[in-house]
């Protein structure tokens, strides 16, 4: 079994990846002194992977929306028992989470790590459906979907990206739609099951008070091998420019809510993570709490504290997000617009450059102090295709010239989507 | 488990707890200060405590202020107002990475309790009032988020509940006209309640690190040395239950999931045997509420409770199709009748207790989580650690949760539901 240790010089923490002979990684963090431990089963499985083939099919399988959250739903139901009543023997406080690109079922505890983690590797790799189940789900999904539509910060980002996006499915809700999940079945909950849950496709995370040798051992007797069907995911072509500049929706809300989204060229990799982590310190350089321009904002009651920024991406999509409540959300687009085309010119703030980078070593040793953070973030390192530690040292080693050149090719403002909900004649 | 806790009362009736494990790489502190809730006061302690994490004299501007941290390799400094049973409080924290990992020797800590020093006793100030930019960004703030409270469903309806039951009493803010109130405060009222605030509140400081740190505690008592009186706060006001529950229907447009909140009310204060109780009904994912209401019955997409201590109330919050309210809320009276009968089993009480026991031993991985832990355990008789409490959980018997099921009473029942549009 190949066993790897991936060390941080930096922060001087490690862990281990280990090469499973099921085809499975793992990724153990023990970490001494704490009681609890959080554990993660996830796949390469998300909204977004709506076509698909492996080496056994001829063409691309396309499935309805909303189907990578209707199968984490679906596989808490074991054949002659529910997930759940499993865990109480534990104790474990156990849920799922299916996103954009990836679906993790997970645990976390503080006694009998052990047996929760059997419990998981099994029922993740026990599907069971019926007709029955799948019927009753879909009224439950239903729920779920009007929940998320019932709150406006859901609202604005979607309506964000599908302005956003002509074909890409990251415009998709991940819960899909009341008539998509309507076209689910058995059949077809089966095929995606045995498409995307092959461990070759997964990865298990586990962090705090845990030993590998222990893991390993549960990994050796719970895993069931499965050869390489060599999977492949595409997606629809999808142009640079964006579908529709402005979306405005109309329901209750306080202070109208407003997305600002920059469309980039999408990356792959560690291309991306480095390109998301530069074009992270732009956005605080640009418009942080130490900025100019959010003071400018602020004293004149252009923003209030929800402001902020983010770098949305992943697999064939990457934008920039300014987001939060103003009454004039136009002019605030306007202003961070003319304070990127004047950096572009002028140049980036760069002591302000030098203390982010700082900041930025201080904030990622306060993150990895605790299993929690640590396992979710080696899952998503894991599935970005880097290390659990090369977004740290890819900050420790930015250097300005890095942050300038991601301004002037990434931050396009011709290529944008101004998203606003606010309370109107129907809301 | 390697965490120390000791708390001493220091100086002038502060409390002083320390927390230390050598697995923490952030040192925390929290100063707060607890006084009586007043809707008099109320509105100005709440903006006040908004500025003070913002800005200082020595760096006056939000700008200046977050530079200053950022190159204190992003030390956090931030205050609020908030609200525990009948007292409100007012808070700054802190928190920084240890010395040790700073690459040219800053002593981050010292630095950052500085500044959170004068934060308190020297914020920007003109004219004897809060500098008015900063002022005015935090009463906008202050006005917004009330505002906001339709965006989030599921706590509005939390709200909306708890200011129906808790009708009158003095923990009820609803009750203080808070956006008149807010609307209200001045820069220079809101300064001056700020430091009478200081001569009148008890303090509690929480700090949290690697290792002990005895040159804080007499920073502490040094800063706070002045002449102070110390009011009497309340922790525990039980709310009385109504002669009959109240039933309320809210209607709003575009609500596509309706949201029911139910309010049980009690003068039982066996609490670890509520806790239990509480774990059993709605608590947990193998409540009561989870496997029946939701996965067997899927009356509600979900449907959980709460135990308020303070004021001796469970709360249950439910999102609910609109044709199932009805007998949604049957079957939740139904399984809380079940527990008051006796019909649940001695796993579900080992389950519960299970449950319960996992997640507090858990509380020590956390700067945040131990300090929230013990902000309300010096709020209670005794001081307990989560090691401690467990064992209380532990000890608790079949009969002790029937005889607190048998102390609730059904007082309120809210729903938020969708606003037919007229044809």
């Amino acid at each position: 079994m190949e066993k790897q240790t991936i060390v941080s010089k930096l922060m001087g923490d490690s862990y281990f990846k280990i090469k499973h002979p099921s085809g499975l990684d793992i990724l153990v963090c023990e970490m001494s002194g704490f009681s609890s431990t959080e554990a993660l089963f996830g796949t390469r499985y998300g909204s977004i992977n709506t076509m698909f083939k492996t080496k056994s099919d001829k063409d691309y399988t396309v499935v309805p929306e909303g189907i990578a959250h209707f199968l984490e739903h679906k596989l808490f139901e074991n054949e002659d028992s529910d997930v759940f009543e499993l865990y109480a023997k534990t104790g474990a406080s156990a849920n799922a989470f299916t996103s954009f690109d990836k679906t993790c079922y997970l645990f976390g505890c503080s006694e009998n790590w052990q047996e929760s983690l059997r419990i998981l590797l099994s029922f993740v790799q026990s599907p069971y459906f019926t007709k029955e189940s799948v019927a009753k789900e879909q009224g439950i999904i239903g729920q779920e979907i009007n929940m998320c539509n019932d709150d406006p910060s859901w609202r604005v980002f979607f309506n964000m990206l599908r302005s956003m996006y002509h074909n890409h499915p990251v415009r998709i809700d991940i819960a899909g739609t009341i008539e998509s999940i309507a076209q689910i079945d058995a059949d077809l909950l089966y095929k995606c099951y045995n498409t995307f849950y092959n461990l070759h496709n997964m990865v298990l995370v586990i962090a705090g008070n845990v030993n590998v040798d222990e893991v390993l051992k549960i990994a050796d007797e719970e895993l069931k091998p499965c050869e390489n069907i060599e999977l492949e995911t595409v997606f629809p072509d999808e142009p640079y420019e964006v579908a529709v500049k402005e979306i405005h929706e109309n329901r209750p809300v306080g202070v109208p809510m407003f997305n600002i989204g920059i469309k980039c060229k999408p990356l792959n990799g560690y291309a991306s993570v480095k390109a998301e982590m530069e074009a992270d310190t732009v956005m605080n350089i640009l418009c942080d709490t130490s900025s100019p321009l959010y003071k400018e904002m602020m004293d004149e009651g252009l923003i209030n504290s929800t402001f902020g920024t983010e770098v949305f991406c992943g697999d064939g999509f990457f934008s920039l997000i300014f987001s939060g409540e103003s009454d004039r959300p136009k002019e605030v687009m306007d202003r961070i617009f003319k304070e990127i085309e004047k950096a572009k010119t002028e140049g980036l703030d760069e002591e302000h450059f030098e203390i982010i980078k700082k900041s930025n070593y201080g904030h990622s040793i306060k993150k990895w102090n605790g299993p929690n953070y640590v396992a979710n973030s080696l899952i998503n390192s894991y599935f970005s295709g880097v290390s659990g530690f090369d977004a740290f040292e890819i900050l420790s080693e930015m250097k300005y010239e890095d942050v300038q050149r991601c301004l002037c090719e990434m931050f396009d403002t011709e290529n944008y989507v101004l998203s606003i909900i606010e309370s109107g004649e129907n809301g | 488990m390697a965490v120390s806790f000791k708390r001493e009362i220091i100086g002038n009736g502060i409390g002083f707890s320390e927390i230390t494990d050598p697995k923490f790489k952030t040192n925390s502190v929290r100063i707060q200060f607890n006084f009586p809730l007043n809707p008099e006061t109320y509105h100005n302690n709440l903006v006040a405590g908004s500025i003070l994490g913002c800005c200082n004299s020595k760096y006056p501007t939000i700008a200046d202020f977050s530079k200053k941290l950022d190159k204190l390799y992003g030390a956090g400094i931030y205050s609020e107002s908030g609200r525990y049973v009948d007292t409100q409080y007012i808070y700054t924290y802190m928190n920084t990475i240890n010395d040790k990992f700073a690459l040219e020797g800053e002593k981050l800590f010292d630095d950052t309790l500085d500044i959170t020093f004068d934060c308190i006793f020297s914020p920007e100030t003109e004219n004897g009032a809060f500098e008015s930019s900063v002022f005015n960004f935090k009463k906008k703030d202050a006005l917004d988020s009330l505002e906001a409270e339709i965006n989030d469903k599921r706590n509005y309806a939390l709200i909306r509940a708890c200011q129906i039951a808790y009708k009158g009493e003095i923990s009820n803010l609803k009750e203080y006209s808070e956006k008149e109130g807010i609307e209200k405060v001045t820069a220079q009222s809101a300064y001056e309640q700020f430091q009478n605030m200081l001569k009148n509140s008890q303090i509690e400081v929480f700090y949290v690190g690697a290792e002990p740190n005895p040159e804080l505690k007499e920073k502490i008592k040094s800063a706070f040395s002045y002449e102070r009186n110390i009011p009497v706060c309340n922790y525990k006001s039980f709310s009385p239950v109504k002669p009959e529950p109240e039933y309320v229907t809210e209607k709003m447009k575009n609500v596509l999931q309706s949201k029911m909140v139910m309010v049980l009310k009690s003068e039982c204060t066996d609490f670890f045997a509520i806790n239990v109780l509480n774990a059993i009904f709605g608590g947990s994912t193998t409540s009561k509420l989870f496997s029946n209401v939701r996965e067997k019955m899927s009356l509600c997409y979900y449907c959980a409770s709460r135990y308020s201590q303070g004021k001796g109330s469970l709360l249950v919050d439910s999102g609910v199709e609109e044709q199932n309210i009805e007998k949604a809320e049957t079957e939740i009276i139904r399984q809380f009748e079940s527990i008051k009968n006796g019909d649940f089993t001695d796993e579900e009480i080992d389950n519960a207790v299970l449950f319960l026991v996992n997640a507090y031993n858990s509380i020590s991985d956390t700067a945040g989580s131990l300090i929230a832990w013990y902000m309300k355990q010096v709020t209670e008789d005794e001081i307990l650690s989560p090691a401690e409490t467990a064992e209380k959980i532990k000890a608790v018997t079949r009969e002790r949760i029937i005889d607190a099921a048998k102390s609730f009473t059904l007082d309120t029942v809210y729903v938020l539901t969708a606003e037919k549009e007229e044809n």
